[in-house]
């Protein structure tokens, strides 16, 4: 273990997240992980980083560090205007820091949340198997100001890594994602489901657990009550406001609001990088067109 | 019991078995689960068993390959020769005094009954856990006296400290962790539920047959001081292992 950085700023929120916690779901443990798995894993390949990686997910920004010893990192997600020493640096780009440099992190202008990765990964505490934070359970240490990060010894390779721009994912307003229907389905009023995947949805509020939208409501035919059962990243939960909930990587692993759909994987990234404000919408997946869930 | 697949996304299959909380529908949903667990490790991340539903997360895609048909196969030849682990039995130890007592007024009042009554009602019945969730190891109880159900708090409160045991509605529970919670709070446990720093972090598992055994405040602070000489020793007891 070597000692990389100090947290001078400690911003809005960040946390420690590798690949996730599997195997606890059925003791309430959710996974966790990235919010964002396609810059975490686009991230760690440009660090060239093999197996069980953690990284600083970082929300909004507005963090200072401040390098304790020589290393190579990068920073992917969203734009955070980082500089070293006043200078600006290029995200999606390996870049070095030097005993006593300050890397600072601005406001995000495009997307919500970045990925701070030094090569070898940070090394927090292993619990059940993960470094995943899950502050709610008391599973890793929150990050505070003055805190020293670690990770290992790695040489500095001898040129600096990046991704192919076109590569690089974009982050902009108004997106759609794809959403597996749910079984609940044919509780809610015919009319306001046809609405829910024709118009767009815009993010009030939100956290690694659950980001909560705003749009026409999707009511019930009549009030209903089910027997609780398992959630993940990705499901949209309808409380009786009729203001769908997704849940997000932190999410309770059970609940018993009715849902009407979720997110496929792959489309998970998008919705994670949605800042407060911005729109979503939603499109029915079908699987390659073959009818599924009846 | 051929189950109704829910595919919820390219890795990820429910397995519905009913619709109502139901102690036979229960035990198919162990069987299933116990069965993913043994014959599909290779495919399978993990499976979370609930009241009537089996959700299973794989690592590759299962739509529109065979594998779901395959283990709908495999389940038709394996339920019919089901080998069903015994259930744990566990008894928690409660103490059901001040100032743990929060709510047990209003749990008797509500029901035309003593205290002494609920408390009682609440010791003498065996609890099944059917689902592990809501909280780290928060315990969904089923086996409640119906002449004990309270409805739930109108105002939850912000703090319910762990070791708390409740009723809410229909159900009895007992807090993992601290927690904001709705239910009528009638005593505490001093077993903490959910410890890291336990070679067995979480005590109960989904098909736990749990009862309560009223304690002291005496009792309660006897068990307390053990823990924190041994806490795995006092589990291991608990286990019967």
């Amino acid at each position: 273990m070597k000692p990389l950085l100090k947290v001078v700023r400690k911003g809005v929120y960040s946390s420690l997240q590798d690949n996730g916690r599997f195997g606890y779901r059925r003791f309430g443990i959710p996974t966790a992980g990235p919010m964002d798995p396609l810059s975490f894993q686009l991230g760690n390949k440009i660090a060239e980083n093999v197996g069980e990686n953690a990284a600083l997910e970082i929300f909004y920004g507005g963090m200072t560090f401040q390098s304790v010893a020589t290393h190579e990192y990068v920073l992917v997600g969203a734009n955070m205007n980082a500089t070293v020493n006043g200078r600006g640096i290029n995200p999606w780009k390996t870049f070095v820091l030097k005993e006593g440099d300050l890397l600072k992190l601005k406001f995000s202008s495009d997307g919500a949340i970045a990925y701070l990765i030094p090569i070898g990964g940070f090394k927090g505490r292993e619990i059940l198997n993960s470094q995943s934070n899950y502050l709610k359970a008391n599973i890793g240490s929150p990050i505070t100001e003055g805190m020293i990060l670690y990770g290992e010894n790695f040489p500095l390779n001898k040129y600096r890594k990046g991704l192919y721009s076109k590569w690089i994912p974009s982050f902009s307003n108004e997106k759609a994602v794809r959403v597996v229907v749910s079984h609940h389905i044919h509780h809610f009023m015919e009319q306001d489901i046809e609405r829910f995947f024709s118009s767009t949805y815009q993010l009030s509020t939100g956290d690694r657990m659950g980001y909560y939208l705003q749009g026409p409501p999707i009511q019930t035919k009549r009030k209903v009550d089910l027997l609780s059962e398992p959630t993940m990243f990705g499901t949209i939960q309808v409380p009786s406001n009729g203001q769908p909930i997704v849940l997000m990587a932190d999410a309770q692993t059970v609940g018993g609001y009715p849902t009407i759909g979720k997110i496929v994987e792959e489309d998970l990234w998008k919705v994670a990088q949605l800042r407060i404000g911005e729109c979503i919408s939603f499109r029915k997946e079908t699987f390659d067109g073959k009818a599924i869930n009846d | 019991m051929i189950p109704k697949m829910i595919i919820q996304d390219r890795k990820v299959c429910s397995f519905l078995f009913g619709q109502e909380i139901n102690g036979e529908t229960f035990q198919i949903v162990r069987a299933f689960d116990q069965f993913i667990i043994e014959r599909y490790k290779r495919i399978v991340i993990e499976s979370v068993p609930s009241y009537h539903m089996v959700t299973v997360f794989f690592n590759k895609s299962i739509v529109h390959t065979k594998v779901l048909q395959e283990i709908m196969e495999a389940w038709s030849t394996y339920s019919l020769h089901l080998q069903l682990k015994e259930s744990r039995k566990i008894t928690i130890p409660v103490c059901y005094e001040t100032p743990f007592s929060l709510d047990l007024e209003r749990v008797a009042t509500e029901n035309h009954l003593s205290v002494e009554k609920v408390v009682k009602m609440h010791c003498e019945s065996l609890y099944t856990v059917f689902l592990i969730g809501f909280l780290p190891g928060f315990p969904y109880l089923g086996g409640l006296r119906e002449e004990i159900y309270c409805p739930r708090l109108d105002v939850p409160r912000r703090l319910v400290e762990k070791g708390s045991v409740g009723i809410g509605g229909k159900q009895t529970g007992i807090y993992p962790i601290d927690s904001p919670g709705g239910w009528n709070i009638i005593g505490k446990t001093p077993i903490p539920l959910f410890d890291l720093n336990r070679s067995r972090p979480f005590l109960l598992q989904a098909g736990d047959q749990l009862s309560f055994k009223r304690i002291t405040m005496e009792q309660f602070q006897e068990i307390e001081y053990q823990l924190k000489e041994d806490s795995n020793a006092v589990i291991e007891s608990l286990l019967g292992s």
